[in-house]
């Protein structure tokens, strides 16, 4: 039909692009993962190499377990803590436009300049938190050159830079229930944390999946403030698959081998979204 | 009126003629690029001025002149290498130029007689591989530096820094300050984190002649007894002795020394001046403490003209001139990289009050071999060295650990 057609027209320019730009090249880095390239010369396919020198990097597994440690940790933290302030500042008090923007300023920060911030924060000599523990009497850590300490408090900057956002996106969705519920839910002798729980996250569903897709991609493609704070130290226990891609394909000229660790991230997080959509799927069918 | 509106028409015309006749001697002349890493605006502007003198004495000649901040340098390089789109002629980082000489990427640089005299043996060899001269080196060195007020405080005499390894280690205990049983203020500024073999490999080359990581190639070639008593004596400061803070070389916020949380450390030449403008009257300068030898890590930033560059002839006339004794002085001014060449040293000497200093430890200095797996090879032996300071492994464990990984990099 004429319409369909002046349809596609209109979506044609944005798929040429997302082709051209994204498609294409994510085809190239899976064929590049076959291979040895190198920049310098063309590539040569290598087969599955990449692959089962992947299976014995201590350093690229110890990568994975630590990118899938931030990533529950800081999407489950922000997305609790978001849910919680949303629903305290969904209500009309005194002073809420303040605390909505306090908390959701840290999202358009610049990564880099949180992260500078942080690390003063982090300093082990002068820094705030070590200042704080003088002054309190408690022992003061070495912080981001403790190996055992170094990733949770990598994790901390990347918790407070997406609760934010989490917190917008649900007050969107608080704003779209409607009070009938809740009302009926009084009537019927409902407490505050029963009507949490049967109401408002069941409605809440299909927010809570975007935003655990959102953040979970995003916590996927944790860099900047790996780069910026711990270049993945102390002793690797910082450093994540974005990190290490980076690492072996721009400073050891290894872009094959970093193609097939982007292959595995690819993976990953394809696998994620698949098992996230068939939870998202189901709705509101739980009021 | 009419007249007035015939005057700003006569002026347009003549401002679009002149912009059309220097579009075409811009096309007609010939074009090089020019790229450079870092962010600091002192390196642009020394650049353009050293550009700008370049394209008076040739005016058929136009540089173009790109800034690429650090955190960009190396996937903007690399993408260019890959795409084949490559400068003319660029700056590289002190181990990318080893990664990349062996690739057959660089023109060899003919150079004359009298530059060959001129320029110091140390800085031509660093440039070259195989016997053959690839770039030119800007260098930096890292002196010895400590801080006198510190050095007051606990008794010590401001004048007399320490001359050998057991002296640096009796101050260190001596200036190291401590709150709630943990360091406040190192001793010592010896980074454990971050690029850690630039620390280990001043101290190992202090004891050892020719001391160095790897071999031209890569093969390691640090792990003999001298090299073990190094690191033995590095990790005795940190977990026998703690006299050494959390430090990290790569850190954004500078080393410990930099910011003031060290006693004594080895700073980059390049920051001095804003060090001492920080702290004015109290730093001081010596030569590295002594083992057997003296000696300091120089490292830098190279120049090479790609060999597939489009004006490669009038790039390495350009890379000539940028390494004249008139730019290379320009150079030092403006982005305190340091001069090469013998007949300057006399004027570089007496220019600054710690430059003869400076001097002394360009003359005994140490820098990495040639390792066409640079990055993968340094990664290695940091990690290694870091398992040594934190007492994870001994250092001869962590020593044997990182040779053995280095020979079969070098191997592959």
């Amino acid at each position: 039909m004429r319409s369909d057609r002046i349809a596609y027209l209109f979506i044609l320019p944005n798929y040429a692009i997302y082709l051209a730009f994204i498609f294409a090249p994510a085809l190239a880095v899976v064929y590049l993962g076959f291979t040895d390239y190198s920049f310098v010369a063309a590539p040569r396919l290598i087969g599955l190499q990449n692959y089962f020198r992947l299976a014995a990097d201590r350093i690229f597994i110890r990568a994975v377990v630590n990118t899938i440690l931030y990533w529950i940790i800081t999407v489950g933290v922000s997305m609790a803590i978001g849910l919680a302030l949303a629903v305290l500042l969904n209500k009309p008090r005194r002073g809420v436009a303040f605390f909505r923007g306090t908390f959701y300023l840290p999202n358009v920060l610049s990564l880099v300049a949180v992260a500078l911030m942080w690390l003063w924060i982090y300093d082990p000599a002068r820094g705030v938190l070590t200042t704080l523990c003088f002054a309190l009497g408690l022992p003061a850590s070495d912080w981001l050159f403790d190996p055992r300490l170094a990733l949770y408090l990598v994790m901390v900057p990347g918790v407070w830079t997406m609760l934010g956002f989490n917190m917008v996106i649900y007050l969107a969705g608080l704003q779209t229930i409607s009070p009938d519920y809740y009302e009926v839910a009084k009537i019927e002798g409902a407490s505050a944390v029963e009507q949490f729980r049967w109401i408002t996250l069941p409605l809440l569903r299909p927010i809570t999946f975007f935003i655990f897709v959102m953040s979970s991609i995003r916590s996927f493609q944790v860099f900047d403030q790996i780069y910026i704070m711990t270049r993945g130290g102390p002793l690797n226990t910082t450093t994540t698959i974005a990190f290490e891609i980076y690492q072996n394909g721009f400073q050891y000229y290894k872009m094959g081998y970093a193609s097939s660790m982007s292959v595995v991230l690819l993976l990953i997080v394809g696998a994620l979204t698949l098992v996230n959509f068939a939870y998202g799927r189901e709705g509101s069918e739980g009021v | 009126m009419k007249q007035g509106k015939a005057i700003g028409q006569w002026l347009g015309l003549l401002m679009l003629l002149g912009a059309v006749a220097s579009s075409a001697a811009w096309a007609q002349a010939t074009k090089i690029e020019f790229w450079m890493p870092g962010q600091e605006p002192t390196i642009r502007s020394t650049m353009e001025g050293v550009i700008k003198k370049y394209e008076a004495q040739h005016p058929n000649v136009r540089i173009n002149y790109t800034q690429v901040p650090w955190e960009e340098w190396f996937t903007k390089l690399t993408a260019a290498i890959a795409g084949n789109l490559t400068p003319d002629i660029s700056g590289l980082g002190y181990g990318q130029f080893g990664m990349l000489v062996g690739k057959d990427l660089f023109a060899e640089i003919p150079l004359e007689a009298a530059d060959r005299q001129d320029i110091e043996a140390w800085a031509l060899n660093a440039g070259s591989y195989r016997g053959k001269l690839y770039a030119f080196l800007l260098p930096e060195t890292r002196p010895f530096a400590y801080r006198k007020d510190f050095f007051v405080e606990a008794g010590l005499d401001p004048n007399k820094p320490p001359k050998n390894w057991d002296e640096l280690r009796e101050y260190a205990l001596k200036l190291v300050k401590r709150r709630g049983g943990k360091v406040i203020r190192a001793g010592v500024d010896i980074p454990y984190l971050g690029w850690v073999e630039q620390v280990y490999l001043t101290f190992y080359a202090a004891k050892k002649e020719n001391a160095n990581l790897w071999e031209e190639g890569g093969k390691p070639a640090f792990f003999d007894q001298e090299g073990i008593d190094t690191l033995q004596y590095l990790v005795d400061l940190r977990l026998k002795h703690d006299v050494v803070l959390p430090s990290d070389q790569q850190s954004i916020m500078g080393t410990a020394f930099e910011s003031g949380a060290a006693a004594m450390g080895f700073p980059k030449s390049q920051g001095l001046p804003m060090l001492l403008a920080s702290r004015p009257g109290q730093i001081g300068f010596a030569l590295p403490p002594k083992e057997t030898y003296s000696k300091t890590l120089t490292l830098g930033t190279f120049l090479a003209v790609y060999k597939n560059a489009k004006n490669k002839k009038e790039a390495l006339e350009f890379q000539r001139f940028i390494n004249s004794k008139e730019a290379m002085w320009e150079i030092y001014k403006g982005i305190l990289f340091l001069p090469t060449r013998k007949s300057l040293q006399e004027r570089f000497i007496t220019d600054q009050d710690y430059n003869r200093i400076l001097a002394e430890c360009l003359k005994n200095s140490v820098s990495y071999a040639v390792n066409p797996r640079f990055g993968e090879a340094r990664k290695t032996i940091n990690d290694e060295l870091g398992e040594a300071f934190y007492g994870r492994k001994s250092p001869k464990d962590a020593l044997k650990a990182a040779y053995d990984k280095l020979l079969e990099l070098s191997q592959r």
